[in-house]
């Protein structure tokens, strides 16, 4: 046995060795984290998260997926080789030239990511990373020379380049990963996969669904409560597993609209600040030492890191779960949202309007309360946004269209009291819990068969974050009801004579939480209007920057998140712009200066309505 | 011929130096008649025998009464019927003639600094003086927090009177107070008859009244006695710092008035509030929140410095409440003239600047004095 | 030395469009310049005279207050003899300057500070509390502001301008409690009030119209001279100084 041949497997076992090290090093800073249960049927699932889940995320940027298939597939090819090979002690030339070719690929691949580096966009991290093509190099050269160079040949100098390669790879992947590296995203991405916190991200279950936020166990003793989390540890184990995974390539700091508007939140350092935080005393305060409380406070909650992240990390969970924190624990919610939060907790709405008034807009139109006993087939719920002089035609163009489809419906009227959503966003669960347990007995007092709502925070709360409070309903938006009476022909509209150029925007609350990005559209071309679509639309749309409570904590920053989504507007050449959402109509047409008009979809309906 | 005289329908009118015409109101008819009768025709309220006496209490500043105190005064004289007599006890001088705020005889308290320091102790025992000697059947006072609602309800806890509190509205079957009960509706408390102590809410009485009293005027030395109060004395916040509808003393710019810059020296020169009219808001000189006039800001300041405004009608209500109003304009028929308690007709920039220097003079021979007491 | 003790005295508030029972905003503040006089040298004791039951007191404890003490009043009775008994001998009372339901007379505090014989201090905005005195920031009208010292013990009225911003906090809500007491000292039963729905504004207190229509028109819409100086001869500095003479002649300026 060449002399040589027995160093690589000594290098390979103690390799093995060091990743294994490595790996518990960060396991151990994983469990400093609050305990959660380890559903270990996940390490069967994770191939098939890997190959159709992470997929589905990794091929929006074909250029790096393809380089990261043949970097990272050839790598573990190689090195399974090598396993085989030198491990096992075979030394089969056969196997060495197979571990040849899986290595010229990856030195391929590495090539690719040198290339990427060169000119790297802004978002991609620097700093460690920028070492990676360089080590991953060094390995793939290193099992080049090994497996492509005939063992005889290999003596002295080329012997000892080829080992003092290979183990500047092996440190990286080594070493480095336990020291937080950035080989450690290999380890970290796919237990991930397998011990992901959202499970239900990669079932059948339904896209809001896997938005829904998860309630706080709240009445406990006193002192138990747990609060949402104030330090790294009080996160769960796997949320910090989520963490480490990060790869900072920053495509959730490009999707990001309060970055973009240059607030102090970036969601690829709050992440990187956390596992700063994991990796050191994992009992320090989060706020302000690790992440500044105006980064938490500017976050829309609208999910587009989220729906960015290859890692497939829950950036809006722990936002959550910090604001929960500093809410319940401390009341530091700034700006208007100490006053909102006590209008909801007094007179259950967030202006602290009187709850008698929110249908006085509809007094001439003939819209009945709903009554006990009596049943409707549906029960439209309005929210804040009726006591909005501008919402209110929305609202009135409605319930016009409601009327002329034939929709047997109803209005709560006085009964109705605010979802909590706002509550819940800016992290106070006993509110959330006081206002959701009201409106529930309300509404179990009375017989519906679906509620339709016009705004999209309130869907969510009711159709995806009531079930795990009791409240199970079927909740539709307005615009797949309008959507639906039309193709029955129960309701028939003329076409836009002629038809402005029109762009739609998508509620974030809708499309990206709800995955409902078709109706509207449909109903768009039903009333003849060509959609121009902006640049960002879809699940990929921008936010309008009034969800999540960020309008009332107002974090400045050098724009405004509406003004944003208006430049694309007009970039994308439209006179209208479309929205369905109450948030969206009062943002979007708070933007000052020549802008398109921005029109609900239900008052394009009404509009159209024969007469 | 027609016996029935006919007015003269057309109204005065002068031209502007535009060439157009605009209807003075304020100009006297061509036949003389008089707008109302003067003040020195008013009757006496009563001259029959005073069996009994009903008390008014306010606190004067800079020797001048403010409308909530005379508010409360009228109410006195208001509901004082043939029988009674109407005292008036104030803390502090008194310009004004007794007489004509509808009060039979004033008694004076003058205050022993200037400003007056916070004593209620000493007022209190003062007032209970007044109170054994008179005997009142009910006492007025303005519900203004201090220092006459203050006083009211110290008189209140001592004597354990009836009294009724930010009372809304007043006869002599009793008073009705603001409730805010358990339900959303506005209520009213009522009271069963009228209490002996009223403290009255603003603008709950018409002060107009139609006839004077007997206005005889007496002063009780203020008594030496100590109070348990230190008061360390009286600061102003600064100018920038307070709302207009509180500031104190305003400058008010109006068409004539385009040295922005200059204008503010002038306002921080006298540590006074900026306010202005609707043409200058509407040019766009000064943002709506500094717009003065029944569509923009009520003010109530004791003195306003109007630079230029000619005094529209609008204008007018936003200053009613202003004690001393001095006009600067160059138009001597402007209506603010006749409002106006000195009016300077001259050049609105020229005076501006005269007055910014004097004002620079004055401080600086006469740095203001920190009052303090002890 | 000896820890200070500090009475807050806290109200049931009313929202006033909902009508829904929460704490009073004024009494907050009081409970805020309590916790800022005393910074944990001393404890609060805040107390509240009515009924222990009232969920609207727990907000008090998400306020800051680590135990709000409940003397049980039957309804309908008077509050002050129960608050008197229990307050004797507390060096500072602090509370708010009116309820928020109800008649808010604000005649508590005055009530309140003639029984315990102490003075009070209406219109506090700030206060700094010394070995043997208390000196406040009063809040007067037209930005103004008088300092204003006595001696303890004293009863304070907070204005509901004062600066201090309150925290309601869930976790404090929690780990805070109410405890209920029986009243020592019962008041008499007060007459109940005689309250009638306000449907109609007000009718003004004036005197008897007895003027004619036309009188009365051109009242309303002319303008009477005030007999006010007019000033047309002279330099611009010589009226700017007529302008200052009258300001000084009237104590509008100090200099």
């Amino acid at each position: 046995m060449a002399p040589f041949a027995a160093v690589i497997t000594g290098l390979f076992w103690l390799s093995v060795l060091g990743v294994a090290a490595g790996g518990l090093r960060r396991v151990a800073l994983w469990r400093t984290g609050r305990t959660a249960p380890v559903r270990w049927r996940g390490l069967l699932a994770a191939p098939k998260r890997y190959f159709l889940d992470l997929h589905q995320v990794v091929a929006r940027d074909p250029y790096i997926a393809r380089t990261h298939i043949a970097t990272a597939g050839a790598a573990v090819a190689a090195m399974a080789l090598v396993a085989v090979n030198y491990g096992l002690a075979l030394y089969s030339p056969a196997l060495d030239l197979a571990i040849a070719l899986a290595a010229l690929i990856m030195l391929g691949g590495v090539g690719f990511v040198w290339h990427r580096r060169r000119t790297p966009p802004a978002r991609l991290s620097r700093g460690m990373w920028d070492r990676l093509p360089w080590m991953l190099g060094a390995l793939a050269l290193g099992l080049l020379l090994l497996g492509g160079i005939p063992a005889p040949l290999l003596s002295g100098a080329a012997g000892l380049a080829t080992v003092a390669l290979l183990a500047v790879g092996a440190w990286e992947l080594t070493a480095g990963m336990a020291r937080g590296g950035p080989m450690k995203h290999a380890f970290a991405g796919l237990l991930h996969l397998a011990f992901h916190p959202r499970p239900e991200r990669f079932g059948r279950t339904s896209a809001g669904q896997k938005a829904a936020l998860r309630p706080l166990a709240l009445g406990g003793e006193p002192g138990a409560e747990r609060l949402g989390a104030g330090q790294p540890s009080a996160f769960a184990w796997n949320q910090l597993l989520s963490f480490d995974a990060c790869v900072q390539c920053g495509k959730c700091e490009a999707a990001c609209p309060a970055y973009a508007a240059g607030q102090p939140l970036n969601p690829k350092k709050l992440i990187q600040d956390l596992v700063k935080g994991m990796a050191g005393a994992a009992t320090q305060p989060i706020v302000p030492g690790l992440i500044a409380p105006e980064s938490l406070w500017a976050c829309t909650t609208c999910r587009a890191c989220v729906h960015e992240c290859p890692m497939l990390i829950e950036h809006v969970d722990a936002v959550i779960d910090m604001r929960r924190q500093q809410t319940l624990e401390h009341g530091a919610a700034p700006g208007k949202a100490p006053a909102v939060l006590a209008n909801l907790r007094e007179t259950a709405s967030a202006g602290g309007f009187d709850l008698s008034a929110r249908f006085h807009w509809a007094a001439d139109l003939g819209v009945a309360q709903i009554q006990p006993g009596k049943s409707v087939d549906v029960l439209l719920i309005v929210g804040e946004g009726a006591f909005g002089m501008r919402y209110q035609r929305s609202l009135r163009a409605l319930v016009k269209a409601m009327q002329a489809g034939g929709v047997d419906f109803a209005v709560l009227g006085v009964l109705e009291t605010d979802t909590g959503d706002v509550a819940r966003r800016l992290g106070d669960e006993a509110t959330f819990k006081t206002l959701a347990h009201r409106l529930i007995r309300t509404l179990s007092a009375l017989t519906f068969d679906r509620i339709v709502t016009a705004d999209p925070h309130i869907l969510h709360s009711l159709r995806n974050e009531y079930p795990a409070l009791g409240g199970h309903y079927r909740v539709l938006h307005h615009t797949s009801l309008l959507s639906a009476l039309i193709k029955a022909g129960r309701l028939s509209v003329k076409l836009a004579d002629p038809p402005r150029a029109l762009t739609y925007h998508d509620p974030c609350y809708l499309a990206r939480y709800n995955g409902e990005t078709e109706a509207p559209r449909e109903l768009l071309r039903h009333l003849g209007f060509p959609i121009k679509e902006m640049t960002r639309h879809g699940l990929n749309g921008r936010c309008c920057g009034g969800g999540g409570g960020a309008a009332l904590t107002d974090i400045p920053g050098k724009q405004r998140i509406p003004d944003l989504r208006i430049q694309d507007a007009r970039d994308a050449g439209a006179e209208t712009v479309a929205v369905a959402c109450p948030n969206c109509t009062v943002m979007l047409e708070g933007v000052v200066g020549p802008r398109p008009e921005v029109r609900d979809i239900a008052e394009l309906v009404a509009d159209a309505l024969e007469p | 011929m027609n016996a029935i005289r006919r007015l003269p329908a057309r109204r005065a009118h002068t031209l502007t130096p535009a060439g157009i015409k605009r209807i003075v109101l304020e100009r006297a008819h061509p036949d003389g008649v008089r707008a109302t009768p003067a003040a020195a025709n008013k009757p006496l309220r009563t001259d029959g025998l005073a069996l009994r006496t009903v008390l008014a209490v306010a606190h004067s500043d800079r020797g001048q009464l403010d409308a909530h105190a005379r508010q409360a005064i009228a109410a006195a004289a208001l509901l004082a019927q043939a029988d009674t007599s109407v005292h008036l006890l104030v803390f502090g001088e008194l310009d004004a003639d007794a007489a004509h705020l509808g009060v039979d005889a004033l008694t004076l308290v003058p205050s022993t600094s200037a400003p007056p320091a916070y004593a209620p102790d000493v007022e209190l025992a003062i007032l209970l003086t007044l109170i054994d000697r008179i005997r009142p059947v009910h006492i007025f006072l303005p519900d203004n927090g201090l220092p006459d609602g203050d006083l009211g309800r110290r008189l209140a806890a001592a004597t354990r009177d009836t009294v009724a509190t930010h009372v809304v509205a007043l006869s002599h079957e009793g008073a009705a107070s603001a409730y805010a009960g358990n339900a959303r509706m506005q209520c009213r408390a009522l009271s069963r008859g009228l209490p002996r102590i009223v403290l009255l809410a603003p603008d709950v009485v018409d002060e107009r009244l139609p006839f004077i009293g007997h206005g005889k005027r007496a002063q009780l030395a203020a008594l030496r006695a100590s109070s348990a109060y230190r008061d360390h004395g009286t600061r102003s916040l600064p100018a920038t710092e307070v709302d207009l509808q509180e500031a104190d003393l305003i400058v008010a710019a109006g068409n004539g008035v385009r040295d922005l810059a200059g204008f503010q020296h002038l306002a921080n020169a006298l540590g006074a509030a900026v306010g202005a009219s609707r043409v200058a808001v509407d040019d766009g000189r000064f943002p709506r929140s500094q717009q003065i006039g029944a569509t923009g800001k009520t003010v109530s300041a004791s003195a306003y410095l109007a630079f230029g405004i000619s005094g529209a009608v609008q204008h007018l209500q936003g200053i009613k409440d202003c004690r001393h109003v001095i006009a600067v304009n160059l138009d001597a028929s402007a209506p603010l003239v006749r409002r106006a308690d000195l009016s300077i007709i001259d050049d609105t920039q020229s005076v501006a600047q005269a007055l910014l220097a004097e004002v620079q003079r004055a401080r600086a021979a006469y740095p203001a004095q920190q009052v303090n007491h002890d | 030395m000896i820890k200070p003790r500090i009475a807050v005295l806290v109200s049931v508030g009313v929202h006033p469009v909902s009508g829904a029972a929460r704490w009073s905003r004024n009494d907050a503040l009081a409970l805020s310049l309590a916790q800022e006089m005393v910074r944990g040298a001393a404890d609060i004791d805040v107390i509240h005279a009515g009924d222990p039951a009232e969920p609207a007191l727990r907000d008090y404890l998400a306020l800051g207050a680590a135990c709000v003490d409940a003397i049980e009043v039957p309804c309908g009775r008077d509050v002050l003899g129960a608050l008197v008994d229990r307050v004797r001998g507390y060096r500072i009372v602090l509370c708010g300057t009116r309820a928020e339901g109800g008649e808010g007379s604000g005649l508590l505090p005055y009530l309140l500070a003639q029984a315990m014989h102490a003075p009070l201090l209406p219109a506090v905005l700030t206060a700094q509390l010394h070995t043997d005195s208390v000196v406040t920031q009063q809040f007067l009208p037209k930005g103004r502001r008088r300092e204003v010292a006595s001696s303890l013990p004293a009863v304070l009225a907070v204005h509901p301008l004062a600066p201090f911003e309150a925290r309601h906090v869930y976790a404090r809500q929690r780990a805070g409690h109410v405890a209920a007491r029986v009243a020592r000292v019962v008041g008499a039963p007060l007459a109940p009030a005689r309250v009638e729905l306000a449907v109609v504004p007000p009718v003004k207190l004036a005197a008897r119209e007895s003027r004619s229509g036309r009188t009365r028109l051109l009242a309303a819409t002319t303008m009477q001279s005030r007999g006010g100086a007019v000033i047309t001869q002279g330099t611009a500095a010589e009226k700017a100084q007529a302008v200052i003479a009258y300001l000084r002649r009237h104590s509008l300026i100090d200099y």
